[in-house]
Protein backbone atom coordinates (compact mmCIF):
# COMPACT_ATOMS: atom_id res chain seq x y z
CA UNK A 1 0.00 0.00 0.00
CA UNK A 2 1.20 3.42 -1.17
CA UNK A 3 2.41 5.88 1.90
CA UNK A 4 2.26 9.41 2.13
CA UNK A 5 3.05 12.21 4.76
CA UNK A 6 0.29 14.72 6.46
CA UNK A 7 0.26 17.62 8.94
CA UNK A 8 -3.70 17.60 10.02
CA UNK A 9 -5.67 18.96 12.28
CA UNK A 10 -8.39 16.66 13.86
CA UNK A 11 -11.76 17.92 13.44
CA UNK A 12 -13.52 14.79 14.37
CA UNK A 13 -13.31 11.48 15.80
CA UNK A 14 -15.82 8.76 15.63
CA UNK A 15 -15.80 5.06 16.94
CA UNK A 16 -15.40 2.07 14.65
CA UNK A 17 -15.40 -1.31 15.62
CA UNK A 18 -14.33 -2.77 18.94
CA UNK A 19 -11.29 -0.02 19.37
CA UNK A 20 -10.86 1.79 16.27
CA UNK A 21 -11.65 5.11 15.35
CA UNK A 22 -12.35 7.08 12.30
CA UNK A 23 -10.52 10.58 12.48
CA UNK A 24 -11.34 13.28 10.26
CA UNK A 25 -8.93 16.14 9.79
CA UNK A 26 -7.81 19.20 7.57
CA UNK A 27 -4.38 18.95 6.23
CA UNK A 28 -2.08 21.72 5.40
CA UNK A 29 -2.33 21.52 1.98
CA UNK A 30 -5.73 22.39 2.41
CA UNK A 31 -7.99 19.51 1.80
CA UNK A 32 -10.06 17.10 4.26
CA UNK A 33 -8.43 13.43 5.24
CA UNK A 34 -10.30 11.01 6.85
CA UNK A 35 -8.64 7.72 7.89
CA UNK A 36 -8.59 5.18 10.65
CA UNK A 37 -6.64 4.58 13.93
CA UNK A 38 -6.67 0.97 14.48
CA UNK A 39 -7.06 0.26 18.01
CA UNK A 40 -6.78 3.57 19.08
CA UNK A 41 -9.29 3.29 21.97
CA UNK A 42 -6.89 0.73 23.60
CA UNK A 43 -5.33 2.36 26.55
CA UNK A 44 -2.09 1.12 25.28
CA UNK A 45 -2.52 1.99 21.60
CA UNK A 46 0.28 3.89 20.10
CA UNK A 47 -2.13 6.62 19.29
CA UNK A 48 -4.26 7.07 22.75
CA UNK A 49 -3.73 10.94 23.32
CA UNK A 50 -2.25 11.55 19.98
CA UNK A 51 -5.13 11.73 18.08
CA UNK A 52 -7.75 13.78 20.20
CA UNK A 53 -9.63 16.41 18.98
CA UNK A 54 -8.29 20.34 17.74
CA UNK A 55 -4.38 18.54 17.74
CA UNK A 56 -1.67 19.80 14.71
CA UNK A 57 -0.94 16.39 14.11
CA UNK A 58 2.31 14.74 11.90
CA UNK A 59 0.79 12.00 10.16
CA UNK A 60 1.79 8.79 8.05
CA UNK A 61 -0.77 7.15 6.15
CA UNK A 62 -1.37 4.33 4.33
CA UNK A 63 -4.00 4.46 1.43
CA UNK A 64 -6.91 2.56 1.82
CA UNK A 65 -9.49 1.42 -0.84
CA UNK A 66 -12.17 3.56 1.39
CA UNK A 67 -10.63 5.12 4.09
CA UNK A 68 -6.89 5.49 4.81
CA UNK A 69 -4.60 3.91 7.80
CA UNK A 70 -2.69 5.78 9.77
CA UNK A 71 0.86 4.41 10.69
CA UNK A 72 2.27 6.98 12.92
CA UNK A 73 1.19 10.34 14.95
CA UNK A 74 3.03 12.62 16.63
CA UNK A 75 1.49 15.70 18.06
CA UNK A 76 2.98 19.30 17.07
CA UNK A 77 0.30 21.11 18.84
CA UNK A 78 -2.70 19.97 21.32
CA UNK A 79 -4.34 23.37 22.04
CA UNK A 80 -4.44 21.73 25.96
CA UNK A 81 -6.28 24.73 26.99
CA UNK A 82 -9.17 23.99 24.48
CA UNK A 83 -10.89 21.45 26.86
CA UNK A 84 -10.57 23.18 29.86
CA UNK A 85 -13.44 25.42 29.57
CA UNK A 86 -16.56 24.30 28.44
CA UNK A 87 -17.06 27.88 26.04
CA UNK A 88 -13.69 27.07 24.38
CA UNK A 89 -14.95 23.98 23.27
CA UNK A 90 -18.63 24.60 21.57
CA UNK A 91 -17.13 27.41 19.85
CA UNK A 92 -14.18 25.12 18.56
CA UNK A 93 -16.63 22.61 17.70
CA UNK A 94 -18.47 25.16 15.60
CA UNK A 95 -15.76 26.19 13.67
CA UNK A 96 -14.71 22.42 12.98
CA UNK A 97 -18.21 21.74 12.09
CA UNK A 98 -18.34 24.34 9.23
CA UNK A 99 -15.20 23.04 7.74
CA UNK A 100 -16.57 19.30 7.91
CA UNK A 101 -19.95 20.49 6.75
CA UNK A 102 -18.68 22.23 3.79
CA UNK A 103 -15.90 20.67 2.37
CA UNK A 104 -15.66 17.30 0.47
CA UNK A 105 -12.59 15.22 0.13
CA UNK A 106 -10.98 16.39 -2.99
CA UNK A 107 -11.01 20.35 -2.74
CA UNK A 108 -7.74 22.18 -2.11
CA UNK A 109 -8.40 25.51 -0.23
CA UNK A 110 -4.46 25.42 1.94
CA UNK A 111 -5.89 29.17 3.28
CA UNK A 112 -8.46 27.63 5.23
CA UNK A 113 -6.27 25.38 7.16
CA UNK A 114 -4.08 28.83 8.12
CA UNK A 115 -7.22 30.13 9.26
CA UNK A 116 -8.59 27.09 11.25
CA UNK A 117 -5.45 27.19 12.69
CA UNK A 118 -5.24 30.84 13.58
CA UNK A 119 -8.74 30.47 15.07
CA UNK A 120 -7.95 27.07 17.18
CA UNK A 121 -4.80 29.06 18.16
CA UNK A 122 -7.04 32.62 19.63
CA UNK A 123 -9.48 30.73 20.90
CA UNK A 124 -6.78 28.68 23.47
CA UNK A 125 -5.33 31.91 24.60
CA UNK A 126 -9.02 33.45 24.93
CA UNK A 127 -9.70 33.62 28.90
CA UNK A 128 -12.12 31.37 30.78
CA UNK A 129 -15.71 32.06 29.91
CA UNK A 130 -15.18 35.07 27.76
CA UNK A 131 -17.88 34.86 25.67
CA UNK A 132 -17.66 37.82 23.87
CA UNK A 133 -13.99 37.31 23.40
CA UNK A 134 -15.08 33.73 21.79
CA UNK A 135 -18.03 35.39 19.74
CA UNK A 136 -15.87 37.74 17.72
CA UNK A 137 -13.41 34.92 16.84
CA UNK A 138 -16.03 33.01 15.55
CA UNK A 139 -17.70 36.06 13.32
CA UNK A 140 -13.52 36.51 12.41
CA UNK A 141 -13.50 32.83 11.45
CA UNK A 142 -16.99 33.08 9.75
CA UNK A 143 -15.94 35.95 7.31
CA UNK A 144 -12.37 35.02 6.42
CA UNK A 145 -14.01 31.59 5.54
CA UNK A 146 -16.41 33.32 3.19
CA UNK A 147 -13.12 35.66 1.48
CA UNK A 148 -11.06 32.38 0.96
CA UNK A 149 -13.73 30.46 -0.31
CA UNK A 150 -14.72 33.41 -2.57
CA UNK A 151 -17.97 33.66 -0.98
CA UNK A 152 -17.48 37.19 0.60
CA UNK A 153 -20.41 39.67 0.84
CA UNK A 154 -20.18 43.09 -1.18
CA UNK A 155 -19.51 45.51 1.44
CA UNK A 156 -17.68 48.42 -0.74
CA UNK A 157 -20.54 48.82 -3.63
CA UNK A 158 -24.34 47.77 -3.70
CA UNK A 159 -25.10 44.10 -4.02
CA UNK A 160 -27.79 45.24 -6.55
CA UNK A 161 -26.93 47.33 -8.61
CA UNK A 162 -23.07 47.47 -8.01
CA UNK A 163 -23.26 51.65 -7.22
CA UNK A 164 -20.20 52.76 -4.91
CA UNK A 165 -21.29 52.68 -1.27
CA UNK A 166 -18.13 54.09 -0.25
CA UNK A 167 -19.85 57.05 1.61
CA UNK A 168 -21.78 54.13 3.70
CA UNK A 169 -18.93 53.68 6.25
CA UNK A 170 -18.88 57.16 7.68
CA UNK A 171 -22.63 57.43 7.84
CA UNK A 172 -24.15 58.88 11.06
CA UNK A 173 -27.13 57.59 12.89
CA UNK A 174 -28.40 55.75 9.15
CA UNK A 175 -29.23 52.48 9.18
CA UNK A 176 -27.77 50.15 6.07
CA UNK A 177 -29.54 47.79 4.19
CA UNK A 178 -27.90 44.68 3.81
CA UNK A 179 -29.04 41.68 1.54
CA UNK A 180 -28.31 37.51 2.57
CA UNK A 181 -29.84 36.89 -0.74
CA UNK A 182 -27.92 39.62 -3.21
CA UNK A 183 -24.87 39.05 -1.29
CA UNK A 184 -23.91 42.40 0.40
CA UNK A 185 -24.88 45.81 1.13
CA UNK A 186 -27.69 48.41 -0.46
CA UNK A 187 -27.17 51.51 -1.34
CA UNK A 188 -29.96 54.32 -0.46
CA UNK A 189 -32.26 53.31 -3.59
CA UNK A 190 -31.74 49.87 -3.71
CA UNK A 191 -32.49 49.32 0.17
CA UNK A 192 -35.99 50.29 -0.06
CA UNK A 193 -36.89 47.94 -2.93
CA UNK A 194 -35.73 44.78 -1.48
CA UNK A 195 -38.21 43.28 0.58
CA UNK A 196 -35.67 40.35 2.77
CA UNK A 197 -33.02 42.51 4.34
CA UNK A 198 -31.00 42.91 7.43
CA UNK A 199 -31.32 46.70 8.73
CA UNK A 200 -27.79 47.39 10.30
CA UNK A 201 -26.95 50.40 12.38
CA UNK A 202 -23.47 52.00 12.10
CA UNK A 203 -21.69 50.27 14.42
CA UNK A 204 -22.72 46.87 12.89
CA UNK A 205 -21.66 47.55 9.77
CA UNK A 206 -18.47 49.12 10.77
CA UNK A 207 -17.61 45.54 12.76
CA UNK A 208 -19.08 44.18 9.34
CA UNK A 209 -16.09 45.98 7.43
CA UNK A 210 -13.54 45.40 10.41
CA UNK A 211 -13.86 41.88 9.93
CA UNK A 212 -12.66 41.17 6.29
CA UNK A 213 -10.21 44.64 6.81
CA UNK A 214 -8.56 43.58 10.38
CA UNK A 215 -5.93 40.93 11.69
CA UNK A 216 -7.44 38.95 14.37
CA UNK A 217 -4.70 40.74 17.05
CA UNK A 218 -6.40 44.13 16.49
CA UNK A 219 -9.93 42.47 16.29
CA UNK A 220 -9.40 41.20 19.70
CA UNK A 221 -8.10 44.77 21.16
CA UNK A 222 -11.58 46.73 19.61
CA UNK A 223 -14.24 47.28 21.93
CA UNK A 224 -17.18 45.89 20.43
CA UNK A 225 -20.58 46.69 21.38
CA UNK A 226 -22.89 43.09 22.40
CA UNK A 227 -25.60 43.99 20.32
CA UNK A 228 -23.78 45.12 17.29
CA UNK A 229 -21.79 41.49 17.91
CA UNK A 230 -24.79 39.11 17.98
CA UNK A 231 -26.27 40.87 15.11
CA UNK A 232 -23.04 40.48 12.94
CA UNK A 233 -22.61 36.81 14.23
CA UNK A 234 -26.28 36.11 13.11
CA UNK A 235 -25.83 37.74 10.22
CA UNK A 236 -22.80 36.18 9.01
CA UNK A 237 -24.08 32.43 10.28
CA UNK A 238 -27.61 33.34 8.31
CA UNK A 239 -25.18 34.51 5.48
CA UNK A 240 -23.00 31.70 5.31
CA UNK A 241 -25.47 29.00 5.60
CA UNK A 242 -27.58 30.57 2.55
CA UNK A 243 -24.15 30.48 0.36
CA UNK A 244 -22.32 26.99 1.41
CA UNK A 245 -26.04 25.04 1.79
CA UNK A 246 -24.12 23.77 5.08
CA UNK A 247 -26.45 23.29 8.09
CA UNK A 248 -24.55 25.29 10.75
CA UNK A 249 -26.76 25.90 13.46
CA UNK A 250 -24.73 27.46 16.35
CA UNK A 251 -27.23 30.52 17.98
CA UNK A 252 -29.61 27.13 18.38
CA UNK A 253 -27.11 25.61 20.49
CA UNK A 254 -25.56 28.94 22.01
CA UNK A 255 -29.17 29.36 23.20
CA UNK A 256 -29.34 25.95 25.00
CA UNK A 257 -26.14 26.81 27.23
CA UNK A 258 -27.60 29.49 27.72
CA UNK A 259 -25.35 31.77 26.09
CA UNK B 1 -32.87 -15.75 -8.91
CA UNK B 2 -32.76 -14.38 -4.69
CA UNK B 3 -29.95 -16.14 -3.02
CA UNK B 4 -31.96 -16.46 0.00
CA UNK B 5 -35.61 -17.41 1.46
CA UNK B 6 -37.66 -14.29 2.18
CA UNK B 7 -37.65 -14.94 6.42
CA UNK B 8 -33.76 -15.75 5.85
CA UNK B 9 -33.35 -12.70 4.35
CA UNK B 10 -35.18 -10.76 6.60
CA UNK B 11 -33.54 -12.53 9.39
CA UNK B 12 -30.13 -11.33 8.24
CA UNK B 13 -30.96 -8.14 7.44
CA UNK B 14 -31.72 -7.20 10.85
CA UNK B 15 -28.45 -8.85 12.37
CA UNK B 16 -26.72 -6.77 10.04
CA UNK B 17 -28.20 -3.59 11.89
CA UNK B 18 -26.34 -4.86 14.93
CA UNK B 19 -22.81 -3.00 15.80
CA UNK B 20 -19.67 -4.61 14.58
CA UNK B 21 -21.93 -7.13 12.31
CA UNK B 22 -21.73 -7.30 8.85
CA UNK B 23 -23.03 -9.47 6.32
CA UNK B 24 -20.99 -12.47 7.04
CA UNK B 25 -21.59 -12.42 11.05
CA UNK B 26 -25.33 -12.23 10.02
CA UNK B 27 -25.39 -14.59 7.75
CA UNK B 28 -22.77 -17.28 10.07
CA UNK B 29 -25.82 -16.27 13.52
CA UNK B 30 -28.58 -17.01 10.92
CA UNK B 31 -27.14 -20.23 9.62
CA UNK B 32 -26.50 -21.53 13.78
CA UNK B 33 -30.21 -20.29 14.58
CA UNK B 34 -31.58 -22.66 12.05
CA UNK B 35 -29.63 -25.50 13.53
CA UNK B 36 -31.39 -24.94 17.00
CA UNK B 37 -34.11 -26.53 18.26
CA UNK B 38 -37.38 -24.53 18.27
CA UNK B 39 -37.03 -24.05 22.05
CA UNK B 40 -33.79 -22.71 21.71
CA UNK B 41 -34.82 -20.02 19.56
CA UNK B 42 -38.33 -19.48 21.21
CA UNK B 43 -36.64 -18.71 24.41
CA UNK B 44 -34.09 -16.41 22.17
CA UNK B 45 -36.48 -14.17 20.81
CA UNK B 46 -38.29 -14.58 23.80
CA UNK B 47 -35.62 -12.70 25.89
CA UNK B 48 -34.67 -10.15 23.40
CA UNK B 49 -38.52 -9.02 23.54
CA UNK B 50 -38.91 -9.22 27.58
CA UNK B 51 -35.42 -7.07 27.59
CA UNK B 52 -37.24 -4.79 25.60
CA UNK B 53 -40.29 -3.99 27.37
CA UNK B 54 -38.95 -4.94 30.76
CA UNK B 55 -35.82 -2.61 30.58
CA UNK B 56 -36.47 1.32 31.66
CA UNK B 57 -34.66 4.29 32.18
CA UNK B 58 -34.03 4.92 36.30
CA UNK B 59 -36.16 7.87 37.40
CA UNK B 60 -32.92 9.06 39.54
CA UNK B 61 -29.70 7.95 38.03
CA UNK B 62 -31.08 7.08 33.87
CA UNK B 63 -29.14 3.84 34.74
CA UNK B 64 -30.93 1.03 33.17
CA UNK B 65 -33.55 -1.07 35.28
CA UNK B 66 -36.33 -3.17 36.01
CA UNK B 67 -38.44 -1.21 38.15
CA UNK B 68 -39.11 2.44 39.04
CA UNK B 69 -35.57 3.21 40.20
CA UNK B 70 -32.41 1.00 39.61
CA UNK B 71 -31.04 -1.87 41.96
CA UNK B 72 -27.40 0.52 42.67
CA UNK B 73 -30.36 3.87 43.82
CA UNK B 74 -32.71 0.79 45.23
CA UNK B 75 -29.98 -0.57 47.73
CA UNK B 76 -29.57 1.53 51.05
CA UNK B 77 -26.71 -0.33 52.07
CA UNK B 78 -24.69 2.48 49.34
CA UNK B 79 -23.13 5.67 50.49
CA UNK B 80 -25.86 7.91 48.74
CA UNK B 81 -23.98 10.78 49.55
CA UNK B 82 -21.62 9.91 46.32
CA UNK B 83 -22.97 10.52 42.87
CA UNK B 84 -20.34 9.43 40.21
CA UNK B 85 -20.91 10.75 37.04
CA UNK B 86 -20.57 8.44 34.26
CA UNK B 87 -20.96 8.36 29.92
CA UNK B 88 -22.44 5.34 29.55
CA UNK B 89 -24.65 2.13 31.37
CA UNK B 90 -21.25 0.27 30.36
CA UNK B 91 -19.53 2.54 32.37
CA UNK B 92 -21.21 1.52 35.53
CA UNK B 93 -20.25 -1.71 35.54
CA UNK B 94 -16.73 -1.26 34.78
CA UNK B 95 -16.68 0.93 37.79
CA UNK B 96 -18.85 -1.51 40.10
CA UNK B 97 -16.34 -4.76 38.86
CA UNK B 98 -13.03 -2.45 40.28
CA UNK B 99 -15.20 -3.33 43.60
CA UNK B 100 -13.73 0.07 44.96
CA UNK B 101 -16.74 2.10 44.96
CA UNK B 102 -19.77 2.40 46.81
CA UNK B 103 -21.51 5.23 45.81
CA UNK B 104 -24.69 6.07 43.17
CA UNK B 105 -23.63 6.72 40.01
CA UNK B 106 -25.70 9.36 37.49
CA UNK B 107 -25.61 8.35 33.45
CA UNK B 108 -25.33 10.76 31.08
CA UNK B 109 -26.20 8.47 27.80
CA UNK B 110 -23.99 10.58 26.01
CA UNK B 111 -21.56 13.60 25.56
CA UNK B 112 -22.03 17.45 25.31
CA UNK B 113 -21.87 18.35 21.37
CA UNK B 114 -22.74 20.81 19.10
CA UNK B 115 -22.26 18.86 16.43
CA UNK B 116 -24.95 16.53 17.57
CA UNK B 117 -27.32 19.38 19.00
CA UNK B 118 -26.72 17.20 22.48
CA UNK B 119 -26.88 19.93 25.50
CA UNK B 120 -27.49 19.77 28.75
CA UNK B 121 -31.04 18.38 29.16
CA UNK B 122 -30.04 15.51 27.02
CA UNK B 123 -28.00 14.35 29.56
CA UNK B 124 -30.02 14.99 32.86
CA UNK B 125 -27.59 17.72 33.91
CA UNK B 126 -30.61 19.52 35.76
CA UNK B 127 -31.65 15.85 37.26
CA UNK B 128 -28.72 15.94 38.43
CA UNK B 129 -28.54 19.31 39.91
CA UNK B 130 -31.76 18.10 41.66
CA UNK B 131 -30.53 15.33 43.03
CA UNK B 132 -27.39 17.13 44.59
CA UNK B 133 -29.43 19.81 46.10
CA UNK B 134 -32.25 17.61 47.55
CA UNK B 135 -30.20 14.42 48.89
CA UNK B 136 -27.10 16.88 50.03
CA UNK B 137 -24.52 14.79 48.39
CA UNK B 138 -21.06 16.28 49.47
CA UNK B 139 -19.43 14.35 46.42
CA UNK B 140 -20.03 14.56 42.56
CA UNK B 141 -16.96 12.47 41.00
CA UNK B 142 -17.00 12.55 37.40
CA UNK B 143 -15.35 9.81 35.50
CA UNK B 144 -15.76 10.63 31.59
CA UNK B 145 -13.55 9.67 29.27
CA UNK B 146 -10.14 11.87 29.37
CA UNK B 147 -10.77 12.98 25.71
CA UNK B 148 -11.70 16.36 24.72
CA UNK B 149 -15.64 15.77 24.13
CA UNK B 150 -15.09 14.19 28.31
CA UNK B 151 -13.34 16.81 29.35
CA UNK B 152 -15.14 19.74 28.00
CA UNK B 153 -18.62 18.00 29.33
CA UNK B 154 -16.64 17.77 32.49
CA UNK B 155 -15.86 21.12 33.16
CA UNK B 156 -19.28 21.75 32.30
CA UNK B 157 -21.01 20.21 35.02
CA UNK B 158 -18.27 21.39 37.21
CA UNK B 159 -19.63 25.01 36.38
CA UNK B 160 -23.14 23.97 37.08
CA UNK B 161 -22.52 22.35 40.37
CA UNK B 162 -20.28 25.31 41.54
CA UNK B 163 -23.04 27.48 43.22
CA UNK B 164 -24.38 24.27 45.13
CA UNK B 165 -20.81 24.35 46.76
CA UNK B 166 -20.40 20.52 46.31
CA UNK B 167 -16.87 18.55 46.18
CA UNK B 168 -15.95 17.84 42.80
CA UNK B 169 -13.38 15.27 41.31
CA UNK B 170 -12.49 13.73 38.08
CA UNK B 171 -10.56 10.48 37.85
CA UNK B 172 -6.96 10.32 37.58
CA UNK B 173 -4.96 10.24 34.33
CA UNK B 174 -1.47 9.24 33.75
CA UNK B 175 0.53 6.22 32.82
CA UNK B 176 -1.43 2.99 32.53
CA UNK B 177 -0.41 -0.15 34.47
CA UNK B 178 2.19 -1.98 32.89
CA UNK B 179 2.98 0.74 30.24
CA UNK B 180 6.28 2.08 29.01
CA UNK B 181 6.79 5.68 29.49
CA UNK B 182 9.07 5.63 26.01
CA UNK B 183 5.46 5.35 24.14
CA UNK B 184 3.27 7.55 26.19
CA UNK B 185 2.33 10.84 24.53
CA UNK B 186 3.05 14.47 25.93
CA UNK B 187 -0.23 14.78 26.88
CA UNK B 188 -0.25 11.62 28.77
CA UNK B 189 3.66 12.34 30.92
CA UNK B 190 2.15 15.86 31.11
CA UNK B 191 -0.90 14.52 33.06
CA UNK B 192 0.95 12.26 35.21
CA UNK B 193 3.14 14.89 36.37
CA UNK B 194 0.99 17.19 37.59
CA UNK B 195 -1.46 14.87 39.24
CA UNK B 196 1.88 13.14 40.64
CA UNK B 197 1.45 11.57 44.25
CA UNK B 198 3.27 11.26 46.93
CA UNK B 199 4.97 7.66 48.29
Amino acid sequence: MPTYKARAIILKNYKLGEADRIVKMYSDEGHLISAVAKGCRKTRSRFRGRLELFCLVDLELSEGRNLDIIGQAEILNCFSDIPMDFYRFVFAEIISNVILRTQQSGDKNPSLFKLLYVCLNEIDKTEPEDVIGLKKILCFFEARFLQVTGLAPMLETCSRCNKSTADLYRLGNEKIGFSIDYGGVLCRECSPATGARVELNPSSYRLLVDLFRLKIEDLRSIEIDPYSLRKVCRLMEDYMVFHTYCTVNSFKYLKKIGI
Amino acid sequence: MPLYIKSVEKLINEFRKLPSIGPKSARRIVYYLLKQTPEQVNNFARSLIEMKEKVRFCRLCRNISEGDICHICGDTSRDHKKVCVVEDVGDVVLIEKTGRYRGVYHVLRGLLSPIEDIGPEELGIPLLMERVRKEKVDEVIIALNPTVEGESTAMFIKKMLSPLGVRTTMLASGLPVGGDLEYADEITIGRAITDRREI
